[in-house]
């Protein structure tokens, strides 16, 4: 029984992060129908940046300044790699996707080397807390409850606020929304903006976890989150949410079960299921085309 | 007479809309029936049920009195109904030849491996006759290798229509054929869509909000209105209509 | 009129000879040079097993306008497929000490072409298998899905489970090597001509409607998952036979060979030759892999004058080939081709076009010196 809880707050913690992750997915995708595949990177650049900025300044500013950089970094990708192709095909854009995502691993192997390097320790953070019979270090317990109130504060701001409500809008139909006088652009770049914030506290909880980092460290995670996202529903934070935490926890049962060859196919055997027999995801709503 | 395409009550709900409700329509054989209605009442949406794009909430669709309900568009269009569509869906980067030659590989029998070793060249053979001689026959010969995204649009329209001939259909549905056309083109689109319906022994349901075009062509008129069918009877009939006007121009 | 056709007829027989007959010229004496010119040899092998990979991957992503990126996963299934048959028997036991072998396979050895054969079937059945769920739905989670699938096979190779079929994370040594240049080549002209007659056959032709529209393919009668399913297919058992290929040309195979960046850098092939054009990817197989090589100097330390350029390190040569993809995909996005072909024809209007431009400017320069006087 322990050993069960112990494994389903792992589980729980473990797909927090992943949560975290899936929204950036999400968000971006709902908007601009776009597989954002440089997302993971994004969160292994974060990673490196908090080795940088630990080394340099006391704890609590590296943190603020790893969420400045991140963000920063996505919306400059956006700029950079997305907004030229805005009326380009889709494919292409995807290609452009995959392009940034290789050149950051790239860049990251050539500046860091591909040896792991290790991720600094945020004071407290590992601390082990003992909770009945449940044994843990402090960002086990942290870890789901950033990701739930983080994720709760989202939905708020897009339900009430203006830019959430333009960030509707533009999911619903840019053209339409371009009409009515919202800002595209503004909107495209504050969505990256929230989906990269995300990432970069997503990955100081996965990193101080896992610590370690190296240039294809967000590969993997990268590819998991969007399946969450899928299982969720693209386009829906909740579902994003409850994708993450399927993951997390149906991987580390596996691991659990000494399958962890299997724990990264489980992901990918789990697609082709949602795909098979719910393709818009838990939460997703059918869309119709117009023929 | 003999019915080519028979709907009966038919109808589709999209999450709490009735699109289509309680429908029953008929085309003979050999005749040509306009299906006009405001817009909104639920026309494409009828074709889109027909040609296998939505699956009907209730009701049925009988070609040549066999259910057509639940087969996938391809089946369809195998089975005999052709059609155009609104917003002009052609090839466009493929050029105006390749347009027709893709419908009508439905009319020979060959798989991958004859196609690939070319020992299908007496059927690749027979297609490309058939093709050049519908182009031909459309006057749109010359303009054979050009991009299909080149042409004019009212050139566009008149391929998307040999396009569906190409499939040898029995039935043509055309979707808003005239939109955005002047009236010497129009004109020449109704003799057009009457001379096609003789040549090719075609029935045809046509939409259109060209009211002259409508009136000098079709044999009977359905008028739909919210996704009900509101009148039928013949042009003249439908023309003297209360209802009918009231619908179109608002109590 | 006819004449004219006949007469063109005639002279691309010409230069189609002449074309084979000095393709032949320059393999005999790369051949008969073999010791001199193995650099240049192996360069030209390499980029000829790109191209047939290359190409199978616009046949799905350019023709069909699908997006998939399982390339190194049905290359690694190809691979290993054809290193187990191949492998002599005589050697497996040195190639397999460590964990030794599954008894089931000890004893089969396949010729190769059948092993290649075999190879680019199991990768299409893996394909057939990933394709049911996967394209009855839009191509963006094919994208995804086979992105995964290629990481699993990945693990799945290198996996302690598998360790008396693929060897584990030892990777597999001992496959037999091509004899001479002609095998490389015959057989990627082989696979590369069997691609081009299905793209502009009818199959090819309704490959090519789906791209375009699929509502619009789809009511002509075009059966959309069955044409899809298809095309991943029959691209999925080239992509096997060109990891057959690989495996044959490297003698030495093992998980890490069939990495993500593998489908980037045929991914970057593609592109660069244009979406949609066969003699595109070819050049772009054959100007990848030559410049990664002639670029390597980017990974050495280099020193100017005593002074070391810091900027020159390993990795860098990644770095250039990853900015050049996004400045291709963002500022050229047609690639060399623009999904046109390299025919006869075409190389006459280029060189006329160019002709007449000339022409024009000189005229134009012309005009310019006759104002100033």
């Amino acid at each position: 029984m322990d050993t069960i809880l112990q494994h389903g707050l792992t589980g729980i913690s473990l797909g927090g992060a992943y949560a975290l992750i899936a929204i950036g997915y999400t968000l971006v995708y709902g908007i601009l129908r776009l597989i954002n595949f440089a997302h993971g990177d994004i969160f292994m650049m974060a990673g490196y940046f908090m080795i940088f900025a630990f080394a340099n300044f006391p704890w609590y500013i590296a943190i603020i300044l790893v969420l400045i950089a991140t963000v920063i970094l996505g919306v400059a990708i956006e700029k950079a790699a997305y907004s030229p192709l805005r009326n380009a095909p889709r494919m292409s854009v995807m290609i452009s996707a995959i392009g940034v995502s290789y050149l950051l691993q790239n860049l990251a192997t050539y500046l860091f080397t591909a040896l792991p390097m290790s991720y600094p320790e945020i004071p407290g953070l590992k601390k082990i807390l003992i909770i009945g019979n449940l044994t843990a270090s402090l960002v086990t317990f942290i870890t789901p409850i950033v990701t739930i109130v983080l994720s709760a504060g989202l939905i708020i701001l897009i339900n009430n606020t203006k830019i959430g409500m333009s960030m509707r809008a533009v999911s619903r139909d840019y053209e339409a929304a371009q009409l009515m006088g919202i800002k595209l652009n503004t909107t495209i770049s504050f969505t990256f903006a929230v989906g990269s914030l995300l990432a970069a506290i997503g990955s100081i909880l996965y990193f101080t976890d896992r610590m370690m980092v190296f240039p294809f460290s967000g590969s993997l995670p990268g590819l998991k989150c969007f399946v969450a996202a899928v299982l969720g529903g693209i386009g829906s934070i909740p579902g994003a949410v409850i994708g993450g935490f399927i993951l997390g926890i149906g991987e580390t049962i596996l691991i659990a079960c000494g399958q962890s060859t299997f724990s990264d196919a489980f992901t990918f055997v789990l697609l082709i299921i949602i795909l098979l027999f719910r393709p818009t995801g838990i939460f997703g709503e059918k869309v119709i085309d117009k023929v | 007479m003999k019915e080519v395409l028979k709907l009966t009550n038919l109808s589709i709900i999209f999450g709490g809309l009735v699109a289509i409700d309680d429908l029953n329509l008929t085309v003979n054989d050999n005749e040509i029936v306009a299906l006009i209605g405001p817009n909104g009442a639920g026309k494409t949406t009828c074709f889109n049920l027909i040609t296998g794009i939505y699956k009907p909430t209730t009701g049925n669709i009988a070609l040549n009195r066999q259910t057509i309900v639940g087969k996938r568009p391809d089946e369809i269009t195998k089975l005999g109904i052709a059609r155009t569509f609104q917003n002009i869906r052609l090839f466009s980067e493929l050029s105006v030849f390749d347009n027709v030659l893709i419908a009508d590989h439905l009319r020979v029998n060959d798989n991958v491996f004859t196609a690939t070793t070319r020992l299908n060249f007496k059927q690749e053979k027979f297609m490309r006759e058939q093709a050049e001689q519908l182009l031909e026959e459309q006057g749109l010969i010359h303009l054979k290798d050009e991009k299909a995204k080149n042409l004019p649009y009212g050139l566009q329209r008149k391929l998307e229509i040999a396009r569906a001939l190409a499939t040898k259909p029995s039935l043509l549905l055309l979707d808003e054929p005239a939109a955005g056309m002047n009236p010497q083109e129009t004109m020449e689109l109704t003799s057009l869509i009457d001379n096609i319906r003789h040549k090719y022994n075609l029935s045809i349901l046509v939409i259109e909000h060209h009211m002259d075009l409508i009136m000098n062509i079709s044999d009977r008129i359905y008028v739909l209105n919210f996704g009900k069918l509101l009148k039928t009877g013949t042009p003249t009939e439908i023309q003297n209509d209360k209802d009918v006007i009231s619908a179109y121009l608002g109590e | 009129m006819n004449n004219n056709v006949k007469i063109k007829n005639i002279r691309n027989l010409i230069i189609s000879l002449i074309l084979i007959l000095a393709t032949f010229a320059i393999l005999s004496f790369l051949d008969s040079n073999s010791d001199e010119m193995g650099y240049a040899i192996s360069i030209i092998e390499r980029s000829l097993i790109f191209a047939v990979v290359a190409v199978s991957m616009n046949l799905v992503n350019g023709f069909t306008g699908l997006f998939s990126l399982g390339q190194a996963g049905f290359m690694a299934i190809g691979a290993y497929v054809t290193a187990i048959f191949t492998i002599p028997i005589a050697k497996r036991p040195s190639v397999y000490y460590i964990n030794g072998i599954n008894e089931l396979i000890a004893n089969i050895e396949i010729p190769i072409p059948v092993a290649l054969i075999l190879g680019g079937l199991v990768a299409a059945g893996f394909a057939a298998l990933i394709g049911i769920p996967v394209l009855r739905l839009k191509s963006d989670y094919l994208a995804i899905a086979t992105l995964g699938f290629a990481e699993i096979i990945r693990a799945i190779i290198a996996s302690p489970m598998m360790d008396k079929i693929t060897n584990g994370s030892y990777g597999l040594k001992g496959i037999p090597a091509f004899n001479n240049i002609y095998e490389v080549f015959i057989l990627s002209f082989i696979c590369i001509s069997l691609m081009v007659l299905l793209i502009n056959s009818s199959y090819g032709r309704a490959f090519m409607a789906i791209r375009e529209n699929e509502i619009a393919a789809e009511s002509v009668g075009i059966n959309l998952f069955k044409m899809k399913e298809l095309s991943f297919v029959i691209s999925s058992f080239f992509t096997g036979v060109g990891g057959g290929m690989l495996a044959m040309f490297m003698r030495s195979i093992d998980s890490k060979t069939f990495q993500l960046s593998l489908t980037y850098d045929i991914l970057l092939i593609v592109i660069l030759g244009g979406i949609g054009s066969v003699s595109g990817s070819i050049l772009g197989a054959f100007i990848i892999t030559a410049g990664k090589e002639l670029l390597r100097f980017f990974d050495e330390p280099l020193t100017i004058g005593g002074v070391n350029i810091p900027l020159f390190k390993p990795g860098l040569r990644m770095v250039v080939f990853s900015i050049l993809l996004m400045l291709i995909v963002l500022f050229w996005n047609k690639g060399l081709m623009g999904g046109h072909e390299i025919t006869y024809d075409n190389i006459g209007k280029f060189f006329k076009n160019l002709q007449s431009k000339l022409r024009l400017k000189q005229a134009s320069n012309n005009k310019q010196t006759i104002k100033e006087r």
